[in-house]
């Protein structure tokens, strides 16, 4: 009964003391947003503190869901929000992980590309393997406006005009953003054009 | 891209973007971990009970009212109110007061000895106390006539005013019947009050006098039921009497007491008018019962001689019981 009901439904029927319905969304959405936080902040750690804290905030403001809006661009404008305070402290911190990108000068990737790899790529899983490694550093290396950006239009295959909500920028804006954050990992992924090609 | 929106025409899809995009859609997406997931859950039903909208307040004390426990309560509170309610107004109508029929010359009343201690403690029992040791007539209101004094008891005895009760209750050894006459028709008595009853004619008489006057005569009582108790049974048959105020209008020691109903149905004049001897006269003569007719006609003679000149002694049927 409420696997086939609509976002707003549930969240609808959740503010009306229904918590199977918010069973159902939480379900449905923890883990695009974990992958969507993973690959904001990248880092898991930090990725599941954030992903508990922002259905915490679902919870915590479920009466001030409208149902005109869409549960997903409220849940995303949670989850970003999230995320960008993160990387603003973490920035603060002036702390860098080992999956954090390095400097945004530095156009050389992560710290992770200056750990020595003996690992070769021999066949086709480990090709794959550095491939993903290598969007990853490139999408990390994005800026927070392009990343996210990026994340939602590719990953969750948002439109552009529910990513403008989300980010609260004209949806021109993000247009722009998208254009500069492809461009950008065209770049960074130029010396993987041969890999790109053979992946699957 | 997989969007068909309108805008996605402004995303870039060139080769090398589509060949990008082949990479990091078979990126492997991770599962999150459960860990937190319980506590979400928590908080989700401690909101959802938040959440509930809650029944008005009438809605809730509606449903708390219908708890057995509750209306168990309510069943005593009313029970209990009740008769306290019941209890005040037989205190507020428990005024003592002497009876209004004619008692028998010669019988005591022996009403019970704790309820005589009770009337006379009370300040209405010593007014009808003194009332009843007054002797004198007590104009009955409404009627014009005087009703004879009752032979009253000592003065301490105080006597309720029996209801008369609907149906013909034979008291034994309470009769004081006067036997005058007797023909084939049955035998004719003079009541205590003056009345003049033929046993075996009153039904018919009432029969007659209800298709007369449109009366329902059926549970017309005949004989007094304040003649002298001299068993157990006459007793109980009077001590259940309604406890009734004063007359409307009586005059007691000077003193005007409201009547109620009750106290009208007690407060009986002593014995027939003129009018109903009249009328019990002609039916009497209508039936040829002229034993019934010389007793009830001598009534009228003595009560009021005009009236006899005027009406009675007129008509022929009376006259030809008379001859």
């Amino acid at each position: 009964m409420f696997n086939d009901q609509a976002d707003e439904d549930l969240m609808v029927m959740y503010q009306k003391g229904e918590v199977r319905a918010f069973e159902v969304l939480l379900t449905r959405h923890r883990k695009p947003v974990y992958n969507f936080i993973l690959r904001f902040v990248g880092d898991r750690e930090t990725a599941e503190d954030l992903l508990q804290e922002a259905f915490m905030r679902v919870i915590k403001g479920a009466e001030a869901y409208k149902r005109q809006a869409k549960f997903t661009t409220w849940l995303y404008t949670i989850a970003r929000n999230l995320c960008v305070d993160q990387t603003r402290r973490r920035k603060h911190r002036k702390h860098a992980s080992l999956d954090a990108p390095m400097d945004s000068s530095d156009e050389s990737g992560t710290l992770m590309d200056v750990i020595p790899s003996n690992e070769m790529a021999s066949d086709r899983k480990s090709v794959n393997k550095q491939l993903h490694e290598t969007m990853q550093r490139a999408i990390a290396a994005l800026s927070d406006e392009q990343r996210e950006v990026f994340l939602m239009r590719e990953f969750l295959d948002m439109p552009f005009k529910q990513i403008a909500d989300v980010v609260g920028v004209p949806e021109n804006t993000v247009k722009s953003r998208m254009r500069y954050a492809l461009e950008k990992l065209r770049l960074e992924l130029d010396d993987y054009k041969d890999l790109a090609k053979a992946a699957p | 891209m997989t969007n068909d929106d309108a805008d996605d025409s402004d995303a870039p899809d060139d080769p090398v973007t589509r060949s990008m995009r082949s990479v990091w859609l078979t990126m492997r997406e991770e599962d999150p971990p459960t860990r937190g997931l319980a506590d979400l859950m928590i908080a989700a039903r401690a909101k959802a009970e938040a959440l509930q909208p809650r029944e008005p307040w009438w809605h809730r004390a509606f449903a708390v009212m219908l708890r057995p426990p509750v209306l168990a309560l309510a069943t005593v509170v009313v029970l209990v109110g009740g008769a306290v309610v019941i209890n005040n107004r037989s205190a507020n109508l428990d005024v003592p007061t002497r009876s209004f029929a004619g008692d028998p010359p010669g019988v005591e009343q022996k009403p019970p000895a704790e309820e005589r201690t009770r009337s006379l403690e009370r300040p209405g029992a010593q007014r009808g106390a003194g009332s009843a040791a007054t002797p004198g007539s007590i104009p009955v209101a409404g009627t014009g006539q005087v009703a004879e004094p009752p032979s009253l008891g000592p003065a301490s005895t105080i006597e309720r005013p029996a209801i008369k009760e609907p149906t013909k209750v034979p008291l034994q050894g309470a009769t004081t019947k006067e036997k005058v006459g007797a023909n084939s028709e049955g035998t004719v008595e003079v009541k205590p009050d003056g009345r003049v009853v033929n046993e075996k004619a009153a039904d018919a008489d009432k029969r007659e006098i209800g298709e007369q006057t449109g009366l329902d005569f059926g549970g017309l009582v005949i004989a007094k039921d304040d003649a002298p108790a001299t068993d157990s049974t006459a007793d109980s048959m009077r001590t259940p009497a309604v406890p009734a105020p004063p007359s409307k209008g009586a005059q007691l020691d000077g003193e005007a007491v409201t009547q109620t109903s009750a106290g009208v149905r007690s407060a009986r004049p002593q014995g027939p008018s003129v009018e109903q001897l009249v009328m019990q006269a002609e039916i009497a003569a209508g039936r040829k019962d002229c034993p019934a007719v010389r007793v009830t006609v001598d009534r009228i003679k003595k009560l009021d001689a005009n009236v006899y000149k005027a009406r009675v002694a007129k008509q022929a049927a009376i006259a030809r019981c008379l001859k």
